[in-house]
């Protein structure tokens, strides 16, 4: 890189900083995609005429999937690992249908995505309340906790749960969700991090190290567990949890919720975002590299591989990624037999749709303006995604067809 | 038609203006997309905080050029209108936001593209908060001035203030940034 000449003069500095500046934006400006999403908007108002020149400026290419065969590293021996292709990913499909209750304007910035939960979504406000939002007629309440929330929300034994901060002291707290008032709160912890219920009981991560199994209805300590690798995730299934280092750890370990103890751990993966699957098996992204990985639930054998599109993600997910390389990170949802994904490489907002057990991409949509702010969640059959922008939406998508 | 009942009288139908068909009109504004988008949003981002915001002015820089084509008496023009667009479009963005005072949370925040990390230049680094730091006008006068190097007239034409403000909004910007151009020039 040659170094730059030394400006003359303060003006003459500034125009090149000016420059140098706009430049900086010019380069990862994507003209292509940008015309493309204008088109959309003309489109949008009825104006455009879909005339001859547009089809060679907006391509909507077939997205060719492709398989390929590898060779598991994982622990379980050699065990086929089915790659999946995506194939044209730069020329998504246009979003079928339409947006249902589109635009839900939330009290706050979204902090984090929306997680059902009692009949409702929930998700924080940069500002740490919480909006609940009806998901039949869009309503809105603004919850006030009395604390700084942070998510995810999970209902159990008629509470919904949440992390709070309250100087420095953190706690679980749950809330009676027709009411919005907290009815409950867990003795203080240091980490106040994710939570997760299933089956095998309501679990947080408390700690670097530590995860708790704690009584859905009072919050009292059930048991505590020590995960040698590092905890940063926790999901519960049936029968086992989950706990991913993530956050530049490394690993992913089964726990048997019965005893406490580590089942299985697979020391090469950093796990990113986690979805199950409710046969059981796992799809996570390996934060080393940009991929959505589906794992046998129980020998954590790496059956599937989707990679995913070039490009970083924002700057917060790239602090998420810390120490794991620039890429981009997709946060992964199961629903029935469809995994969705919605990722941000380079400043574009992708939401995936995969078959979840081969991992085949059925579909890759354009959701047009805001960085997701999480996973993607399901209610009542259609797909909602928050996204945060210069307004902050929460969008509901009509069922796929 | 008179205006009987208050309403206003009822402008005549976009589409039915016989200047242009909306053929050629798409095709004129898709050549200028082609030709100068890059360029806008390098000017968008000069004007406003993020990445994502300076495409989203320039979008609507474009949307008001098509919807407002037939108007435009001289086509010629359309670049110089572009340009007013998104100077008056990063205003009222910025405006938006700084009223939300959530601007470096909720918006794509900036990463360092390959260039810069490559250049990692301190100096353009720390003027670039300064500069981001300006009053809104004073911002604006600069990168009209310095970037596209307007001249003070036409500065004081584009946003509709005096020569004398224009002078005055200079100044003013370059005497707060005069530190950081002086410790670095």
């Amino acid at each position: 890189v040659t170094p730059p000449t030394t400006p003359a003069s303060p003006e003459e500095h500034l125009h090149a900083c000016l420059s140098d500046w706009a430049e900086d934006a010019m380069t990862r400006t994507d003209t292509a995609a940008e015309l493309r999403r204008f088109h959309r908007s003309l489109a949008h108002r009825g104006s455009l005429r879909r005339a001859r020149w547009v089809a060679a400026a907006a391509v909507w290419a077939v997205l060719a999937v492709s398989a390929g065969v590898l060779t598991s590293g994982g622990g379980g021996g050699a065990r086929p690992v089915r790659v999946a292709t995506t194939g044209t990913l730069e020329s998504p499909a246009p979003l079928p249908g339409t947006l249902v209750g589109a635009r839900i304007a939330t009290h706050g910035s979204l902090g984090d995505a929306a997680h059902p939960a009692a009949g409702f979504l929930w998700y924080v406000t940069d500002e740490g309340r919480i909006d609940r939002i009806d998901p039949d007629s869009g309503e809105v309440t603004q919850v006030r906790p009395g604390v700084a929330a942070a998510g995810p929300f999970v209902e159990a034994e008629g509470r919904v749960w949440f992390a709070g901060r309250k100087g420095d002291e953190q706690r679980f707290y749950g809330l009676d969700p027709q009411t919005t008032r907290v009815v409950v709160s867990t003795e203080p912890v240091s980490v106040a991090g994710q939570l997760s219920v299933g089956p095998a009981g309501l679990w947080a991560v408390t700690g670097a190290r530590e995860l708790q199994q704690l009584d859905g209805r009072s919050g009292r300590v059930l048991q505590t567990v020590d995960t040698p690798q590092g905890v940063y995730d926790v999901h519960v299934a049936a029968d086992v949890v989950y706990a991913g280092a993530g956050d530049g750890g490394n690993g992913l370990t089964v726990i048997d919720p019965g005893t406490g103890r580590s089942r299985a751990v697979l020391p090469d993966l950093a796990p990113g975002p986690l979805a199950l699957a409710p046969d059981g098996d796992l799809w996570v992204q390996d934060l080393r590299r940009p991929a959505l990985v589906r794992l046998d639930g129980t020998s954590l054998v790496q059956e599937v591989v989707i990679p995913l599109p070039g490009g970083t993600s924002t700057a917060s997910q790239r602090e998420y990624q810390e120490g794991w390389g620039d890429h981009v990170l997709a946060y992964p949802l199961v629903v029935g037999d469809s995994l969705y994904a919605v990722m941000n490489p380079a400043g574009r907002r992708l939401l995936l749709r995969a078959d979840a057990r081969t991992g085949a991409v059925t579909h890759v949509f354009e959701t047009g303006r805001g960085n997701f702010a999480g996973p993607a969640t399901v209610m009542d059959g259609s797909v909602w995604i928050a996204s945060r922008h210069t307004e902050p939406l929460v969008r509901r998508i009509a069922p796929f067809s | 038609m008179a205006d009987i009942l208050g309403f206003g009288v009822p402008r005549q139908r976009e589409t039915t203006h016989p200047c242009a068909l909306p053929e050629q009109r798409d095709e004129a504004v898709t050549a200028l997309f082609v030709a100068h988008h890059r360029r806008l949003v390098g000017l968008a981002r000069l004007l406003v905080d993020d990445q994502q915001s300076a495409e989203d002015v320039v979008q609507d820089a474009f949307g008001q050029l098509h919807r407002r084509w037939c108007g435009l008496r001289d086509k010629d023009a359309a670049v110089a209108y572009l340009q007013r667009a998104v100077v008056n479009g990063a205003r009222s963005a910025l405006r938006r936001r700084r009223v939300r005072r959530r601007e470096d949370d909720v918006v794509v925040p900036d990463a360092p593209s390959a260039e810069l990390s490559a250049l990692r230049h301190e100096d353009h680094r720390q003027l670039r908060a300064a500069i981001a730091g300006l009053p809104q006008r004073q911002r604006q006068v600069l990168v009209l001035r310095y970037f596209l190097d307007l001249s003070e007239a036409e500065i004081a034409h584009w946003l509709d203030i005096s020569r004398g403000s224009v002078k005055q909004h200079a100044a003013r910007g370059l005497a707060a940034l005069s530190a950081r151009l002086e410790v670095t020039v």
